[in-house]
């Protein structure tokens, strides 16, 4: 028998960082859909002082992804970005095993695409102001605004008041099953609540903290957060 | 419109209750849901949502269906989505055997579709959208459009098209080289930044000659798909046969959202 066995490449790649919001959600897609995969670690933020080239500005990376963002993701079949379009691709592509992130039948999957949206258009504009001013800006050695936090936190407490009356009538949120769709939160909403201390606005929410607590505590993420942020977390499934 | 009867044993006595769509003509999201209807040849009945004087978005019997208040909603036998990129995604994937084929027809087109699709939520929708409602819609809702805004916002935009520039040197339409949900999805707040807020040189200024091809290969569309023809009117016509409330003389509501028939004012509350 030979020592090393043929070297079989990862199916696909992923350009980006993993403390980053947006590679998180493909990275955690992939993770639950048990798919090997290559990171080809890039920062846009410039947080990992490590990385010293900006491959991002690159042309040959803008001639892959023209808005210079991350994560840039490539298979033997495609070339695209745009997280939430990525993980649709994937939990599509790998339907036949795993988790059925985009649901089983029809409705289901429309429930998804409807809820993908609502993190998209209502969910994401409300935090990310938030999170920006109360995590980011100390990451890089600045002082959030608290003009800009404060209508922030008080326009999530409307939607999280919407999510907490769709939670009372189904499990998680585009039926009972978990799905895209709150995998998505999950960067942004583990930022806001154990790094910015503002659990309290889901806590007090007592369906929407149970759906919380359920979708943070589900193995590929606590697993995710161990590997993005070594020095903080580590995996207690290991 | 309820029916008694299943539909998959279709019979000559068995009545198909239509899609059912809730919004409103002036509306940018429900005519992104609205063009995508006509794509696919799917008919509809448009229940009219007021959201300018009579703020049916705000009524209980609204919020139950849609909780954030806005519209549109579909409702299609026991389906009953909102968000309008969700309703258009559903529609284009129920809908794939006839009608335009708006996701391509493979795999990559339609990964292609679902990025351009996200480009267009994520980069496009934020940069034109304050423009649009500054210029265009604030004063149908009886409000005074901010300039500064509307400036700041088109700046914006203007990075955004740079790049689309790029994209269309490449290809013809923004997925490919075939007309798809992502280049639909642009049409309605592009149609009412060129037409009603008067920027057309924003597409054709310049080295733009792509994005004007853009501007050229949507109003196209717009005249293909809002091919009035199919309604039996006449496009000269429509303007003398349209009553207060917008409807042609044999009662069905033109819902051209997107075109200039309709003037610019608040709808009445109508149904």
């Amino acid at each position: 028998m030979p020592l090393c066995g043929k070297y079989i490449p990862p199916k696909c790649r992923v350009y980006g960082a993993p403390y980053s919001i947006c590679t998180s959600r493909v990275i955690m897609t992939l993770m639950e859909k048990e798919v090997d995969y290559e990171l080809r670690l890039l920062d846009t933020a410039g947080r990992d002082f490590r990385i010293l080239t900006k491959e991002y500005k690159e042309p040959r990376y803008l001639a892959l992804q023209p808005f210079g963002k991350t994560p840039l993701f490539q298979d033997s079949e495609v070339k695209m970005f745009e997280s939430r379009a990525i993980i649709r691709y994937i939990a599509r592509k790998h339907d036949d095993h795993g988790p059925h992130l985009y649901g089983t039948n029809e409705k289901e999957r429309t429930m998804v695409d409807q809820w993908l949206e609502v993190e998209a258009q209502n969910y994401n504009p409300a935090i990310a102001p938030a999170v920006f001013h109360l995590v980011f800006a100390a990451w890089f050695g600045k002082i959030g605004d608290i003009r800009v936090i404060n209508p922030s936190l008080e326009r999530l407490e409307k939607v999280l008041d919407i999510y907490e009356a769709q939670l009372m009538k189904t499990r998680y949120l585009a039926g009972d099953f978990f799905s895209l769709a709150d995998l998505s939160h999950l960067p942004f909403t583990h930022l806001l609540i154990n790094h910015a201390g503002k659990g309290d606005l889901y806590s007090k929410r007592p369906f929407l903290k149970a759906w919380w607590e359920d979708i943070f505590s589900r193995p590929t993420w606590l697993k995710h957060l161990a590997k993005a942020f070594p020095h903080i977390y580590y995996d207690p499934n290991e | 419109m309820s029916c008694e009867h299943d539909h998959d044993m279709a019979t000559a006595s068995s009545v198909v209750p239509k899609v059912k769509l809730f919004g409103a003509p002036y509306s940018t999201c429900t005519s992104r849901v609205i063009m995508c209807l006509m794509e696919k040849q799917v008919d509809y009945d448009l229940q009219v949502v007021d959201i300018a004087k009579t703020q049916d978005h705000k009524k209980p019997e609204f919020l139950a269906m849609q909780p954030f208040g806005m519209i549109p909603v579909l409702q299609d036998k026991d389906i009953q989505v909102f968000e309008s990129r969700a309703i258009v995604r559903y529609i284009a994937r129920k809908h794939e055997g006839h009608g335009t084929p708006l996701y391509g027809t493979s795999e990559k087109d339609r990964a292609m579709v679902e990025q351009w699709l996200e480009v267009e939520a994520q980069n496009y929708n934020p940069a034109i959208a304050p423009a649009v409602w500054h210029l265009v819609h604030a004063p149908l809702f009886g409000q005074q459009g901010d300039p500064a805004i509307a400036a700041t916002s088109l700046q914006k935009l203007e990075k955004v098209l740079d790049v689309y520039e790029g994209v269309l040197s490449k290809s013809k339409y923004l997925a490919g080289d075939f007309f798809s949900l992502a280049d639909l999805s642009h049409i309605p707040f592009t149609h009412y930044l060129i037409n009603d807020g008067g920027k057309a040189q924003l597409i054709s200024a310049g080295d733009r000659k792509q994005g004007c091809s853009v501007c050229n290969m949507m109003s196209l569309k717009v005249v293909k798909t809002y091919d009035l023809q199919k309604f039996r009117v006449n496009v000269g016509d429509v303007v003398a046969q349209l009553d207060p409330e917008g409807r042609a003389s044999d009662g069905r509501l033109i819902v051209d959202s997107i075109s200039r028939v309709i003037p610019k004012r608040p709808c009445s509350g109508f149904q």
